[in-house]
């Protein structure tokens, strides 16, 4: 009988712990989507520069826009981010020890090569990013790069895909992965690929926007 | 009083018990933890290499055709040279020599600098490659608790390893898995 209600007990804390809410709070929203255990968020450190590979949700960026724009109407902001299919990328090194004190000058000798990599950066993402799915290699259709954050040693971008099999994320197919590459153009961190399950990026709680 | 020195016993047994178990977590905790990896292998056996490789070697293709073309372009109005030069004039001749070697010149030093920059953009991508994995090893070793890391190279900086030292099939593994961003 003990066994029995210890074997139940464990199971139920299994399912208990494994189950995802279906609303949360914008602080508890981006908790759980900044945990890197519920498979949004993908980090590895290579020579002392971390390497950050985001999805961000539609309704994540939806709020963002329309906390800073409250007056437009809500079902507007929330369908306007629901197709697209983004994601962040982001470096960051120390700014006291190692070879990456300055991200945007590392291995720069001109302020002609640090306009060029701006330049690159900002207009280019297609010659260093991709995303495949299913097999099929995808350009972004939107990138902005967010510019280099010297307090932080922070360069990062955003960058939006038009997957076909992605409609919106409403589609019934959950398998599949989403293979978001980074061909390193300046820093020599070589090519890095941060896989996102569809499942993970289409099991994600609602966010309550008040 | 039998009983008395009985539980005295058990006390003492337990005491040394886990004194004896503090000992082994101490002793464990400070000792030096060596593994070895056959670096040739991981290198060569790490998706980031080959594919880092294929890539290059395809850049590579493009930029020999370049050359390739441009020697033949070299080639053929030299041949032309050669077949009409019997009726040019001493001035025609001497002036279809000079073009000829300034387009030599230019050529070598066209083969000269994409040698230059294929070594350069090879030794940039075996950089690139390996700063992947050095810093996967050093991730490893720290979660894996390992004092040193030793690599065995071609040259044999290690002589003998035991094999249960060897942990080329796990890091490898990892590594791999961290290439394809898992």
């Amino acid at each position: 009988m003990r066994a029995i209600t210890f074997s139940l007990i464990t199971v139920l804390l299994i399912v208990v712990g494994g189950c995802r809410p279906d609303k949360l709070k914008i602080d508890a929203y981006k908790a759980w989507i900044d945990k890197e255990g519920h498979g949004l968020v993908k980090r590895r450190v290579i020579n002392g520069v971390t390497l950050e590979g985001r999805f961000l949700p539609g309704e994540y960026q939806a709020y963002q826009d329309y906390q800073a724009n409250p007056q437009q109407p809500l079902d507007s902001v929330l369908s306007a981010y629901r197709c697209g299919l983004t994601f962040h990328i982001s470096l960051q090194a120390d700014k006291e020890t190692g070879n990456y004190r300055n991200l945007m000058y590392y291995n720069t000798h001109s302020q002609e090569e640090i306009t060029g990599r701006t330049r690159e950066l900002s207009f280019n993402a297609s010659d260093f990013t991709e995303l495949s799915y299913k097999g099929k290699h995808y350009v972004p259709v939107l990138s902005v790069f967010e510019g280099y954050n010297p307090i932080a040693n922070r360069i990062s971008l955003m960058l939006v895909f038009s997957v076909p099999g992605y409609p919106c994320g409403t589609d019934a197919d959950d398998s599949g992965e989403f293979d978001l590459t980074f061909y390193d153009p300046y820093w020599e961190l070589g090519t890095n690929h941060f896989l996102f399950q569809k499942h993970d990026l289409k099991n994600i709680p609602d966010l309550v926007i008040q | 009083m039998k009983s008395k020195f009985l539980v005295c016993i058990v006390v003492l047994l337990a005491l040394l018990v886990v004194l004896a178990g503090v000992n082994i977590f101490y002793l464990k905790k400070d000792a030096l933890r060596v593994a070895y990896i056959r670096s040739p292998e991981l290198v060569e056996g790490y998706h980031g290499t080959i594919e880092a490789r294929s890539a290059f070697e395809k850049k590579k293709e493009a930029m020999l055709a370049n050359v390739d073309s441009m020697g033949m372009d070299f080639d053929r109005l030299r041949h032309q040279y050669v077949n009409s030069a019997a009726r040019m004039t001493p001035d025609k001749r001497m002036e279809q020599e000079k073009f000829l070697s300034q387009q030599q010149d230019q050529f070598l030093r066209y083969r000269d600098a994409i040698d230059q920059k294929i070594e350069e953009e090879d030794t940039q991508m075996m950089q690139e490659v390996l700063n992947q994995i050095n810093s996967y090893v050093e991730e490893y070793a720290v979660k894996e608790g390992y004092t040193y890391v030793l690599g065995t190279t071609s040259t044999g900086s290690i002589l003998f390893g035991d094999k249960a030292l060897d942990i080329t099939g796990p890091v490898l593994e990892g590594l791999n898995n961290r290439y394809k961003g898992k």
